[in-house]
């Protein structure tokens, strides 16, 4: 059977012990309310800041698709081009090849890169630039945490 | 307030009215500030961890489904809050003799309960009081002094009820053997 706490003398020595015990302040409510004030404001800058870093991270996103989608148009491979260029013995400041007609740049090097085998196709570079996207990400976001935490406002 | 009102009030917090939120806790913060004074003791500390406690509230009230009551609901963040501060600042509690305390019968310590409000005992037991676990004196405010039953101390306090009917028989115990070693100058601490 459960005890009837309010006859207690238990009761009796707690309320004796309230009595003994500072009251709350009278402006604990206004103190409270500015800090939920605060408490609001820091939200939506967290708030705002992140909605920014993924801002950026999607428009890196779109401009890397757009670059992806480039080089398979055009079939370009960046990667047979550099190391060929290399392998001559050029510096790579020489590289022309963007200014060079899509014709010539297609023989360039007396292959097709698709022909060719390539070391990196299409589907590497997608992946290499998802990479590349993933650890932007993961960096940006470690920055906000750190910045709010160094000034949470 | 009614529950429903007080559900009301919660969802157009949520919803962006964050002012009416002064409402919710003028209601309930002379309840969870007793709560956290007989936990944290230290004055000067039960106001700040108090403040916490409404602040935390506020940030998860969106999470608050409404299962229990909402005063049970921040009487746990309350309880949970205070808790953890008492670990940074660990006063000196009576700690008993188990051998003691197993070797007093359950009908003598029950007795506590109809004991005559002598002032003299009452006295002595807000003495002892003030020496019971941080837990202990939770559990005992907010069963004999905020009259919540065993259940919602249960919720609080996050045990089971039988866990919480173990724990207030035990401390029935240790506060009758710690009155009367004040009143009758035994030993009973280890």
């Amino acid at each position: 059977m459960e005890p009837q706490p309010k006859n207690s003398i238990i009761a009796r020595a707690l309320e004796q012990t309230q009595a003994q015990e500072k009251p709350l302040s009278p402006d604990f409510t206004r103190r409270l309310m500015a800090r939920i004030e605060c408490e609001t404001q820091r939200k939506a800058i967290r708030r705002e800041r992140r909605e920014t870093a993924l801002s950026i991270v999607a428009c890196i996103g779109v401009l890397a698709a757009l670059v992806a989608g480039t080089i398979h148009y055009f079939d370009l491979d960046l990667w047979s081009l550099w190391s060929e260029r290399q392998l001559l013995g050029q510096p790579l400041s020489d590289l022309q090849t963007f200014e060079q007609p899509l014709s010539d740049l297609q023989t360039f090097g007396g292959h097709l890169p698709t022909e060719s085998g390539a070391p990196m196709s299409l589907y590497s570079y997608v992946a290499v630039l998802f990479l590349g996207l993933l650890l932007l990400d993961g960096y940006l976001r470690q920055r906000l945490a750190r910045r709010i935490e160094k000034h949470p406002r | 307030m009614q529950q429903d009102e007080e559900r009301e009030l919660i969802r157009r917090i949520v919803n962006g009215e964050h002012a009416l939120y002064a409402l919710l806790a003028q209601r309930h913060q002379q309840a969870v500030y007793r709560l956290v004074s007989r936990i944290v003791r230290r004055a000067e500390d039960a106001e700040e961890v108090t403040q916490d406690v409404f602040v935390k509230a506020f940030v998860s009230l969106h999470r608050f489904s409404g299962r229990s009551s909402f005063a049970t609901w921040l009487h746990r963040i309350a309880y949970n809050t205070a808790i953890s501060q008492t670990r940074r600042h660990q006063a000196r509690t009576a700690e008993i003799d188990p051998a003691r305390l197993a070797a007093l019968s359950d009908d003598t310590a029950e007795a506590i309960e109809t004991w005559s409000e002598r002032q003299e005992l009452v006295d002595a037991l807000t003495r002892t009081l003030e020496r019971l676990e941080a837990q202990e004196r939770a559990l005992v405010s907010l069963f004999y002094h905020d009259a919540h039953s065993i259940r919602e101390c249960a919720t609080i306090t996050d045990q089971t009820e039988a866990n919480v009917k173990v724990r207030l028989h035990r401390i029935r115990k240790k506060l009758y053997l710690l009155v009367n070693a004040q009143l009758h100058g035994t030993a009973t601490e280890k």
